[in-house]
């Protein structure tokens, strides 16, 4: 069954029908997750929250338009929203560890987040020039495709994914250098 | 080689994103030299967390229905955020009634609060006393008790609003 009728039979009320929509993009869903915040927990979080979206809105889909794309774009920005907290959570942190002197850090803080990037490389690169690397080699989109994920046009993600490029490429040379 | 080192440095400096993505569409992604100049998809692949690499995802669906239970899909007008909107027939939207109607209730009580002020402000000091109050109004013109005249006493306590009215038989 396609993603329409699929989405349709969820608005009577189907749950099975809408865990088939899961069991079908999960793995793809996931993948740009863990790419984009860089660890397994808050990219679960983020698949988590963009399914129950999806479930909750998914009277407000256009049929016309790709499915896939359409829960990629509500995951790329709870990414973003994950990412925003966190920066606000790590300075606030900073700050509290600087104001009181000689307070070691709770062992706890950042608890067991199982880091992906195991290239610094992707660590360098912005969310947004992740995602939309991830969406160009792992999905095979094109930049007029990855413009309907990412908001923003297709010059733009042209641009975005030249740069992602050129800097993977020239961290790959000098990492091939070096050895 | 060299032209293509001239053209990716010339993409980077380019100021406007326009033309930086006009020379990538018509000359780099065209071009084979160029584009070795940049990570092929096979190279990022290497890079990047692949669906294989997960492990098992079958703790998500649990997770998930667990939330949702009880959930119902929400209407579309309110699924799109526009659920303090109507759409028109020509396309535009407008305020839903109620937001009319809050409108008009605030501008009312505005105005309400208005002239209660301005009429508090307004009014004249009133004089004498624990003054202005309504006990200080209070007349008995005439009492009788068992059809005789009486003597009539009114007290009103400074720290209290009561009025007790005591009425005596004329001994």
């Amino acid at each position: 069954m396609g993603d329409n009728a699929l989405s349709a039979a969820c608005l009577e009320g189907d749950l099975g029908e809408f865990r088939e929509i899961v069991d079908g993009h999960k793995a793809a869903v996931m993948a740009l997750a863990v790419n984009i915040l860089g660890n397994l927990q808050d990219a679960e979080d983020a698949c988590q929250e963009t399914f129950i979206q999806v479930y909750r809105n998914l009277e407000s889909y256009d049929p016309r338009k790709s499915f896939k794309n359409w829960i990629f774009t509500i995951l790329y920005r709870r990414c973003l929203d994950q990412l925003r907290k966190q920066r606000r959570f790590q300075s606030a942190f900073h700050r509290a560890k600087h104001e009181l002197p000689g307070h070691a850090p709770a062992k706890g803080v950042d608890p067991g987040k199982t880091k992906f990037f195991s290239q610094d490389v992707l660590a360098r690169l912005s969310p947004r020039e992740r995602a939309v690397l991830v969406l160009w080699a792992n999905e095979g989109y094109t930049a007029a495709e990855i413009s309907k994920v990412i908001p923003c046009s297709p010059s733009t993600a042209r641009v975005y994914l030249f740069n992602a490029r050129k800097k993977i490429k020239s961290y790959l040379e000098k990492s091939h250098a070096a050895l | 080689m060299r032209h293509s080192k001239l053209m990716i440095f010339l993409v980077g400096i380019l100021p406007v994103r326009a033309w930086k993505a006009a020379l990538l569409r018509g000359h780099i992604e065209k071009c084979a030299a160029c584009e070795k100049r940049l990570a092929s998809k096979d190279e990022v692949r290497r890079l990047l967390v692949q669906t294989g690499d997960l492990g098992d995802l079958s703790g998500l669906w649990p997770a998930i229905s667990e939330r949702i239970r009880g959930l119902r899909p929400a209407p579309a007008s309110f699924a799109r955020g526009a659920w303090a909107f109507k759409a028109r027939s020509d396309g535009k939207r407008r305020p839903p009634f109620w937001r009319w109607a809050a409108a008009a209730a605030g501008m009312s009580l505005a105005v309400v609060l208005t002239l209660a002020a301005v009429r508090f402000f307004q009014s004249p000091a009133p004089s004498g006393g624990p003054a202005g109050s309504e006990t200080e109004q209070v007349q008995i013109h005439y009492v009788r008790i068992d059809n005789e005249p009486a003597r009539t006493f009114i007290f009103k306590p400074h720290d209290s609003d009561v009025v007790i009215v005591w009425a005596g038989k004329n001994i």
